[in-house]
């Protein structure tokens, strides 16, 4: 392995880590006002088609094992074409951190702190995507690894705790087919987080059995999101829509069953290690999107840049979560529908015909 | 530049050391305690006076010691909106107030005529009350109920939270939480169950307090919000809480003492507070009736999770007793239920599994070892008590029919699993679904074990 | 005759800057031959001196060569013929130059003896069970403990000589087919290029072995036990013994190897993982408990359980001092204890300890200056940064920054900051091994010796974190 690829196992971990994203705070209660219970299927579904979108990266990178995805697409779709994607995959990158840092900054702005400026979840927050990125994909995936084991134990504590209030099952097939794929269509911009493994696929070294093992990572993610899912409309059911905080909710109930009181401590130090690697990582795309589009200027231009977009949209203007994800349900779609779908699509063309590690 | 620029890549952690030194450091030695800048409220009340809304909050009060003694003292504020009086509450006490901590909302029989949701909302989105926080209502006023709450913690080991967590194993189906009345405000039978704790003179029924004040007397007259012209642009409250919150600890012994008021004796009430069980039913959000313990326990029949109910049976005469009064606990109980539709009718039939051991029995006519056995059900016995708790879910059915209200989740049951049938019945009775349980045939057959 | 020997000791003894512990003798045997002899006296054994050396010399008849002297006369282990521009060299390691007119060579006869430490247990790695012995200054003494372990031909020892004053004498010690000879190499090619004026310690070397010198995490092992140096080198490490240095050095370094004791080795290994998790736990309370409490204070009043917050508001009701202001107080208080009781002589000890136990921490409370959950808080802290006591100064730091980010920051700052901090750690690497491996990158095999330790039966292979050409331990 080179000194700076990932290994399988990390590239698995950044996987599941990434599909937490946009899912587990806010959105089962915007689902739930288009499709109410059914949500659980928009869920389900959309996590098939990242599974499938899985499937085409592994065969991306099997037949073009050295080569980095700009390269694959001008080889294959040209250079003007190939900089246009990449500056749509900027943009849409750019909105999604910009989601991650707004829902996360409402949840701790509500739960976690009273009085505090905004000026502390900002500068932590890129103090951190910052540094990380600057010290590289390797760090930041070790680190992910290193915390893997205890934050997918902290998820599942919460969903344990979660069983003290589960007493029925939600009402599904309530409503129509209709509602549920307009519901996940107009929240795609929550999905799609494999586009960041096309982004630094030259940095991963991938073998068969790395590839069943991402498989088998990213399968017990979707698990484990599709019961949250589950647990939160089954405990909620019609005040689903009230919830904003999915994960924290679930677990504020199980309390009377302790002498210590409030237990949603574990669900605030799982989001909070969540959506700083969610950030970093974030970041460390928008910046390799950045270097191809702009070769002549390294990494450090890339991290600057994003800065200054990052902190003037925040400084100057009042967006708060809901325009973010107004503008997302608006807007977005059409480009997540691209770039999410359509773009891995035509990736998967370039892979028929045998194996081209020649071309370049 | 470059120079910089290659310092700060060099060591971005220095840089982002200074920059915390002097941007939030400063501000992090100076920063008092958060608890010394909020106050950390248990209980929040709503009542309607007039045309003003009073919030109380029953606040604790910190003490400087080393022990593990818990101060409240209750803070009562009224304006024309809860907002507003929420506001003024917090400029009494001089600190900011959210209610994270918050376990009770009591709301007042008065204040439950009309549509509390938007109260509970703003309490829950701006004052962050949780969800999970349970909610009571009361007859009396709730500044008068988290008074003698006060009372009770301050003279006996008997707290509010404790005692609704136990009672909660008693009520209906699950704890009357926010949540739980937002649940039944938004399905579509828009009714819920609230938990109701009485307060009324006397030392007999309910758990007394010896020593009280003149609750409604002219010492805490003030306190009691109904001046609410007056205090609009100002405090409201006790009059000795116009000089902070320290006071408010001895401010209800030194306002009596300060308006010359005779001595508690000739003032004192004994009251007690009744926790039987009873609740209200509460309909689009506001009060449709009371209902009874007995009523309660009828509707408990069809919850397995609720155990520990006691059967009386009067003049039992059988082959050992004569005209006896035998008590037995319901130690356990199994409910094996089915939905169907019989000729498009809702069918609910329950198979009521019950594990009873004998508490007392008066009246033997012999051995008294042979009938004090607690395994002891004769087939008389298991008569009674089918007849006894049949009886006891009709009269309650008959109460939610009555009143329109599906609190036992009748229509979601049947929904859920008879999606079609429910939907076509609902169409061919014209109705909604608060009319849907008036409709179901309910068949209950008990079977009566031993423990 | 080449030369005058009482002018050519002179001239040595002037070259030595005629040091007061410089003797010159010339004896004449009774075959009136004359040998010079120039030493230290400060550096040699005087008894073995008189016995082995000049008692054979005046009584010797005939007329010898420097050989004659080596095979015959001078019944010594260490004796030698050397140049003349070694001379000095010896003189100043204590070693008797012996000299003849006849011959342009010299005799270097070794009797050191300088005042040196028994080995005995080292205070901060103290085992229940296992072996007790602990590293001294002298190297010599070292290295016979090191190969009291190893009686086999492939333990190699490589010397090297660093300092241009103290002409520090330094060995590399490792296994001859487990060591990486990349490692072996870098490590040897590392130390020749140290331009020093002196190594007093082992310490001083350390940060030219380091990859990041300035980085709070140290980079390369100290240990005092030769138990624990063997079964490193076991691994596949290499071990850096330093002349006046009871610290032993090892590379590569991870880590793990802070949570790691010799004692989980000499106990069972279920309670050696068990005792491993409280390490962890220690070193979590060390560095974040004080941090948490604050920003819990400062910040987070809202998740703070009731309970909790109704005790840590009544006991903290009224002091003159803001939450963080009093930590700060508080940890600096522990910190001036204990650095008093370090230096303090045996005898004053108790009264420190009543000082700082009674009248600092109880009264304080008691005159409402500090609280007591302050107290525990930073005492437990304190307590706890020795369950590593290797990194204790290192964690110590910490739990200051820690402190420093909680109070500004809260809870947010301090995950942050973990973040960052285990980033960092993951992209140091030591000597080609993954600063934090086996956790990540994770290294499976090596995780039965990580925190859940397996059976010795069961460790089969050398760990795979880091170089070695031999993984197969036991069949």
């Amino acid at each position: 392995m080179s000194t700076k690829t990932i290994s399988p196992r990390q590239t698995a971990v950044l996987a599941s880590i990434m599909l937490f994203a946009n899912k587990i705070l806010v959105l089962p209660s915007l689902l739930y006002n288009f499709a109410k219970a059914d949500s659980i299927f928009i869920i389900i579904l959309i996590l098939l088609a990242e599974m499938g979108v899985l499937f085409v990266f592994f065969r991306l990178k099997r037949n073009f094992p050295n080569m980095s995805f700009y390269q694959i697409l001008a080889t294959k779709l040209g250079v003007f074409v190939a900089k246009t994607f990449y500056f749509f995959i900027l943009t849409y990158i750019f909105y999604k951190i910009l989601l991650v840092y707004n829902v996360s900054y409402m949840y701790f702005r509500v739960q976690v702190y009273l009085d505090a400026t905004f000026y502390i979840f900002v500068f932590v927050f890129l103090l951190v995507c910052n540094t990380s990125v600057f010290r590289g994909l390797r760090p930041i995936a070790r680190c992910m690894e290193f915390f893997y084991f205890f934050i997918i134990a902290c998820f599942v504590f919460c969903l344990l705790l979660s069983i003290a209030n589960f007493n029925k099952f939600p009402i599904v097939f309530d409503t129509s087919i209709k509602n549920i794929f307009l519901g996940g269509f107009k929240h795609l911009f929550c999905f799609g987080d494999f586009i960041v493994l096309f982004l630094i696929m030259d940095k991963i070294e991938l073998t068969k059995k790395g590839q069943w093992q991402i498989f088998r990572y990213v399968s017990f993610a979707m698990v484990l999101i599709v019961v949250l899912y589950i647990m939160f409309y089954s405990i909620f059911n019609y005040t689903s829509f009230v919830h904003k905080n999915a994960v924290s909710d679930i677990i504020t109930f199980s309390y009377r069953f302790t002498d210590l009181g409030r237990l949603d401590m574990v669900a605030i130090i799982t989001v909070m290690f969540l959506s700083l690697f969610q950030i970093s990582v974030g970041v460390y795309a928008f910046c390799e999107c950045f270097k191809q589009l702009f070769p002549k200027l390294d990494l450090f231009y890339g991290v600057i840049t994003f800065d200054l977009i990052f902190l003037s949209l925040i400084l100057l203007s009042s967006l708060d979560y809901l325009q973010v994800i107004n503008l997302g349900t608006l807007i977005v779609p059409y480009f997540a529908i691209v770039l999410q779908y359509v773009l891995p699509l035509i990736c998967l063309l370039f892979t028929f015909g045998g194996r081209n590690e020649k071309d370049s | 530049m470059k120079k910089i620029l290659d310092a700060i890549k060099k060591t971005p952690m220095l840089l982002a050391l200074v920059v915390i030194a002097l941007g939030f450091f400063p501000r992090a030695i100076i920063a008092p305690s958060e608890s010394a800048t909020n106050a950390i409220v248990t209980a929040v009340g709503l009542d309607k006076v007039e045309d003003n809304y009073e919030v109380t909050l029953l606040t604790f009060l910190s003490h400087p010691n080393q022990s593990y003694s818990e101060q409240y003292e209750v803070i009562s504020s009224s304006a024309p909106s809860v907002s507003e009086a929420f506001t003024n509450a917090s400029l009494q006490i001089g600190k900011t107030i959210s209610l994270f901590h918050t376990h009770t909302a009591i709301v007042s029989e008065d204040m439950l005529q009309e549509d509390i949701v938007n109260s509970l909302d703003y309490l829950a989105r701006i004052a962050s009350l949780p969800q999970s926080c349970v909610l009571i209502s009361t007859n009396v006023t709730s500044k008068q109920f988290l008074e003698f709450v006060q009372e009770l913690d301050r003279e006996s080991d008997i707290n509010l939270e404790d005692l609704l967590f136990y009672t909660s194993n008693y009520m209906f189906w699950k704890f009357t939480t926010i949540n739980s009345f937002y649940e039944g405000y938004y399905s579509p039978v828009h009714s819920s169950i609230l938990g109701h704790l009485t307060i009324q003179q006397g030392d007999v029924n309910g758990i007394p307090i010896t020593k009280i004040d003149n609750v409604t007397g002219a010492g805490g007259g003030q306190s009691g919000g109904s001046g609410g012209g007056e205090e609009s642009g100002g405090q409201s409250g006790s009059s000795s809480q116009a000089t902070g919150a320290m006071e408010q600890t001895t401010g209800k012994e030194s306002s009596n003492q300060s308006e010359g008021e005779p001595t508690t004796q000739n003032n004192t009430k004994q009251l007690e507070i009744i926790n039987d069980g009873s609740c209200i039913l509460i309909k689009d959000g506001k009060l449709q009736s009371h209902m009874s313990k007995e009523q309660l326990r009828g509707l408990n029949w069809l919850n397995s999770a609720i155990s520990g109910a006691v059967l009386t049976l009067e003049n039992v005469s059988d082959e050992n007793f004569d005209n006896a009064k035998l008590i037995y606990k319901v130690q356990r109980e199994q409910i094996l239920d089915r939905i169907e539709y019989e000729n498009g009718i809702p069918v609910y039939t329950a198979n009521l599994k019950l594990y009873i051991s004998l508490l007392e029995a008066n009246g033997a006519k012999e051995d008294v070892s042979k009938t004090k056995e607690p395994s002891y059900i004769s087939d008389r016995v298991r008569e009674m008590i089918e007849k006894q708790v049949k009886s006891e879910i009709n009269s309650s059915l008959n109460f939610l029919i009555e009143n329109r209200a599906d609190t036992i989740d009748m229509y979601e049951r049947f929904y859920q699993s008879k999606r079609s049938e429910t939907k076509q019945f609902l169409k061919s009775i014209s109705g909604q679904p608060e009319d849907f349980l008036e409709n179901v045939v309910f068949k209950v057959i008990v079977s009566i074990f031993p423990v | 005759m080449f030369f005058n020997i009482e002018k050519k000791l002179q001239d040595f003894k002037k070259e030595l800057n005629d040091s007061m512990d410089v003797s010159v003798k010339v004896i004449e045997t009774l075959g009136t031959q004359k040998i010079g002899l120039i030493y230290l006296k400060s550096m040699i054994d005087n008894q073995l001196f008189m016995e082995g050396v000049c008692k054979p010399l005046t009584l010797t008849k005939q007329v010898c060569s420097l050989d004659e002297f080596k095979s015959k006369l001078i019944n010594l282990a260490d004796v030698k013929i050397i140049k003349e521009n070694e001379v000095i060299e010896n003189i100043v390691k204590g070693t008797v130059i012996l000299c003849i007119e006849s011959e342009k060579q010299f005799l270097a006869i070794d009797i050191q003896k300088y005042p040196a430490r028994l080995p005995a247990e080292p205070p901060t790695s103290a085992v229940i069970q296992g072996p007790r012995e602990g590293f001294v200054e002298d190297i010599k003494t070292n290295i016979t403990l090191i190969r009291r372990k190893f009686y086999t031909k492939s333990l190699v020892l490589k010397d090297l000589h660093v300092g241009k004053y103290s002409n520090t004498h330094i060995v590399l010690a490792y296994i001859k087919g487990i060591a990486d000879k990349k490692v072996v190499k870098e490590v040897e090619e590392k130390l020749k290029q140290i331009d020093i004026d002196g190594i007093i310690d082992s310490h001083y070397i350390i940060e030219f072995l380091e990859k990041r010198p300035q980085s709070l995490f140290k980079q390369v092992g100290s240990i005092e036990k030769p138990d624990i140096v063997a079964a490193k080198m076991l691994e596949g490490r290499v071990a850096i013994i330093v002349d006046g240095s009871p610290i032993v050095l090892t590379v590569p370094f991870l880590f793990l190897e802070e949570i790691q004791s010799s004692d989980d080795y000499y106990n069972s290994h279920v309670y050696g993982a068990f005792i491993r998790i409280v390490r962890i736990i220690g070193l979590l309370i060390a560095v974040v408990l004080p941090a948490s409490y604050i920003s819990l204070r400062i910040f987070h009043f809202n998740v703070t359980p009731i309970k909790f917050l109704v005790t840590i508001t009544n006991t903290t009701k009224g002091l003159p001092f803001t939450p963080f202001f009093e930590m700060i107080f508080i940890s600096l208080l522990f910190q001036i204890l204990y650095e008093v009781s370090l230096r303090l002589p045996s005898y004053l000890g108790l009264a420190t300890s009543i000082v700082g136990a009674l009248i600092l921490g109880d009264t304080g409370v008691k005159a409402g200056l500090i609280s007591p959950p302050g107290v525990i808080i930073v005492a437990l802290a304190k307590i706890a940064l020795y369950t590593v006591p290797e990194q204790a100064y290192q964690l110590s730091l910490l739990q200051y920054l820690f402190l420093f980010v909680g109070g500004s920051l809260g809870m947010l700052g301090i995950v942050g900051l973990v973040v960052y901090l285990i980033t960092y750690m993951a992209s140091i690497d030591s000597y080609g091994a993954p600063y934090l491996a086996p956790f990540a990158p994770r290294v499976r095999k090596d995780l039965k010796d990580a925190i859940l330790m397996d059976n010795v039966r069961n460790m089969k292979t050398r760990p795979q974190s880091f170089a070695n050409k031999n993984l197969t331990r036991q069949k």
